[in-house]
């Protein structure tokens, strides 16, 4: 996998996902903990920062189609709008983002 | 409860952890019984955090007065460059340091607590090659994490590494050896004799004596005998007993071992060494539970559960008539047990010689230098000679204990030391842990005042040219023992004989008279008659050179096929 890739996936996938799995395979109705998971990041400097403008700076170094990071900016940003939504919205929005990163990875030529 | 210790640059790991799997406990910097991810005074300003970096971490670690079970480890830490390892970034790009930075503080941690298994939150994606392989360091795929996997692979890791150590035993991570713990811990409760097969020096005697006897419930006795050091004419008596003035020089009734070990255990070592005659007793004797001192007429209980071990492959004796079928099906050999040589457990082999070298230094023998040598560096109020630690890596103080002694082995003296053959297998590792500690402890000793380290922690460095040495490694510098090649009368023979320290005059001489034998044995082409008569004089028998070849560990099969 790529490097730029890899990094996305550590800095903010992972950390949407983690607790939305976890709300899926173990039930429960945890908003609090996919805003964490979503809107509490830091970036490379451990600066606070959202999910929707951490992308935005990542996307700059992006070895990907611009189309293809510009449908996962839209799943992003219809994970984070999500959130406001009633349940289990906000968690199926989360979770769409693993369908979105595997489009992503895939438009990158191997 | 198992106690976990987090490093991870987020918070959000140990939240998840703490929510999620509470079937852990958790290390915290203020020893409070909670995470500091969700204590209460978080929000009141407190400054104690779990760890973030690798400083947070070590100053947490060293603070607990016991190491927790297990660490979990990210990979990436996005944080700002002075709190990152390495600490000289040198030509290190700032973005490839904090997207390995789990790596470096791996590194740190093996150095600094070698002995802590560590599940890694990674991705297997990249190249295998540049995943550390250490057998304690298990890694949990990072794209599929979740807590369910992630607790399942720190069970995982906590079940393998409480199963590789079992009291004095490490059974490490080969499957020979799960395949032998799993056959011994049933033989062990079985009535039938066990018949273990492995070559010299694998520990046979060691699992008969700390797995096979104490699980058997067994009430009586183990008795332990190598029949390789028997002489022959003491042999019935050794193994059944005697009257007095049964024999010449019988000057008491003697109970043979058969007789000591009833109701216990009894492991025969070097069983093949029995003549046929012997192996015909041997088992009248199992078959009936009753044995008959030399001499006597009465029958007395003697019904011990038999361990017979050798060297050799019994079924092919059988085959060439030296050794008795009935005997061999006595014993059980359809569930016999093959104990592995080292050289077919690379994977432990960082964890057999940790074990070597702590217990060489720990040992009496090697105590007056040990003492002698710490004796140089200031030692703290908290020090505990016995938390004396190996370490693989560069030797630097601040990677070392405070509170003990740290002996530091480099990664390519690891390297060199896993690929040898070990053909004594765990004495030869125990001999040169010993001679390896004893040559960097004289050298620092004799080493001029302005060289000798002088402050604190005590650390000592084994270097990899002494490893060279002890291993005694083709084209190596010999190591500076002396050279005996005396004058001598025309006739006599000449040996040149190399020695290395040793922990006893005893060990001494016994490689003194090994290497003898050996000269002689490749100078008589390994005619034993004429080694004899060449040592005793005419009419000397065979028997007298075989059975002390036998006592120092030279095995005639093992020679013959040496170069001389």
């Amino acid at each position: 996998m790529h490097t730029w890739l890899t990094a996305l996936r550590h800095d903010l996938v992972k950390r949407a996902l983690w607790p939305a799995r976890d709300l899926r395979d173990g039930g429960g109705r945890d908003l609090a903990a996919l805003r964490r998971g979503l809107l509490e990041l830091v970036d490379a400097e451990g600066m606070p920062v959202t999910a929707e403008a951490l992308f935005a700076r990542m996307r700059v170094g992006s070895p990907c189609p611009a189309a293809a990071c510009d449908a996962f900016a839209g799943a992003l940003q219809g994970a984070v709008e999500g959130l406001q939504e009633p349940w289990p919205r906000p968690l199926q929005a989360v979770l769409a983002l693993e369908d979105a990163f595997q489009q992503l990875a895939r438009s990158l030529p191997e | 409860m198992p106690r976990l210790l987090v490093i991870d640059d987020r918070d959000q790991t140990i939240e998840m952890c703490h929510r999620h799997l509470p079937q852990f406990d958790y290390v915290t910097r203020c020893g409070r019984a909670h995470p500091c991810q969700v204590c209460e005074e978080r929000d009141k300003g407190c400054a104690l955090k779990c760890a973030h970096d690798y400083q947070e971490a070590a100053q947490t670690l060293s603070r607990e007065g016991s190491l927790p079970d297990l660490v979990v480890l990210d990979l990436h830490f996005a944080l700002p460059a002075e709190r990152l390892l390495p600490e000289d970034k040198g030509d290190l790009k700032l973005e490839q340091v904090r997207r390995k930075q789990g790596l470096f503080i791996l590194e740190r941690l093996r150095r600094d607590y070698p002995t802590l298994p560590v599940v890694m939150l990674t991705t297997t994606e990249g190249d295998p090659a540049t995943l550390p392989q250490d057998p304690l360091v298990h890694f949990c795929e990072n794209e599929v994490v979740d807590s369910r996997t992630l607790a399942a692979e720190i069970s995982r890791a906590l079940t393998l590494h409480h199963e590789g150590q079992e009291g004095p035993v490490f059974w490490g991570r080969s499957p020979a050896m799960a395949e032998l713990r799993r056959q011994l811990a049933v033989l062990a409760r079985s009535p039938l004799p066990v018949l273990i097969e492995g070559e010299t020096g694998t520990g046979k005697s060691f699992l008969a004596e700390h797995v096979l006897h104490p699980r058997s419930g067994a009430k009586g006795p183990l008795v332990v005998t190598d029949l390789s050091t028997v002489p022959d004419t003491l042999m019935p008596a050794h193994l059944f007993g005697s009257r007095r003035g049964s024999y010449t020089g019988s000057t008491d009734d003697h109970a043979g071992v058969f007789e000591q070990a009833h109701g216990g255990t009894l492991f025969l070592d070097e069983i093949a060494n029995l003549d046929l005659e012997l192996q015909r007793q041997l088992l009248l004797v199992l078959e009936r539970g009753t044995v008959t001192r030399l001499g006597d007429s009465r029958a007395r209980p003697a019904a011990p559960k038999l361990v017979a071990a050798t060297n050799l492959d019994l079924e092919n004796l059988v085959r060439e008539g030296r050794f008795r079928q009935d005997l061999y099906m006595r014993l059980n050999p359809a569930t016999r047990l093959k104990v592995p040589p080292l050289r077919e457990r690379r994977a432990d082999l960082s964890d057999l010689l940790r074990f070597a070298f702590l217990e060489a230094l720990r040992s009496e023998a090697l105590r007056p230098l040990v003492r002698a040598y710490l004796a140089r560096f200031p030692t703290p109020d908290d020090f505990v000679e016995e938390n004396s630690d190996i370490a693989f890596g560069k030797p630097q103080a601040r990677a070392a204990r405070r509170d003990a002694f740290s002996v530091f082995l480099s990664q390519s003296a690891l390297a060199r030391l896993q690929a040898h053959s070990w053909p004594g297998n765990h004495r030869e590792l125990k001999l040169l842990a010993t001679n390896a500690l004893v040559f960097s402890l004289v050298q620092q000793l004799d080493a001029p005042e302005k060289a000798r380290p002088e402050r604190a922690p005590a650390v000592l460095a084994v270097s990899d040219h002494l490893i060279d040495q002890v291993l005694g490694k083709p084209g190596a510098p010999q190591p500076p023992g002396p050279v005996i090649s005396g004058k001598s009368a025309p006739g006599d023979r000449r040996v040149e004989i190399s020695l290395k320290p040793a922990p006893s005059f005893a060990e001494i001489s016994a490689d003194v008279e090994r290497q003898y034998l050996m000269a002689l044995f490749h100078a008589h082409a390994g005619d034993l008659d004429s080694m004899a008569v060449e040592l005793f004089g005419p009419g000397a028998n065979r028997r007298k050179v075989h059975l002390r070849m036998n006592q120092l560990g030279l095995r005639l099969r093992n020679l013959r096929g040496a170069p001389a």
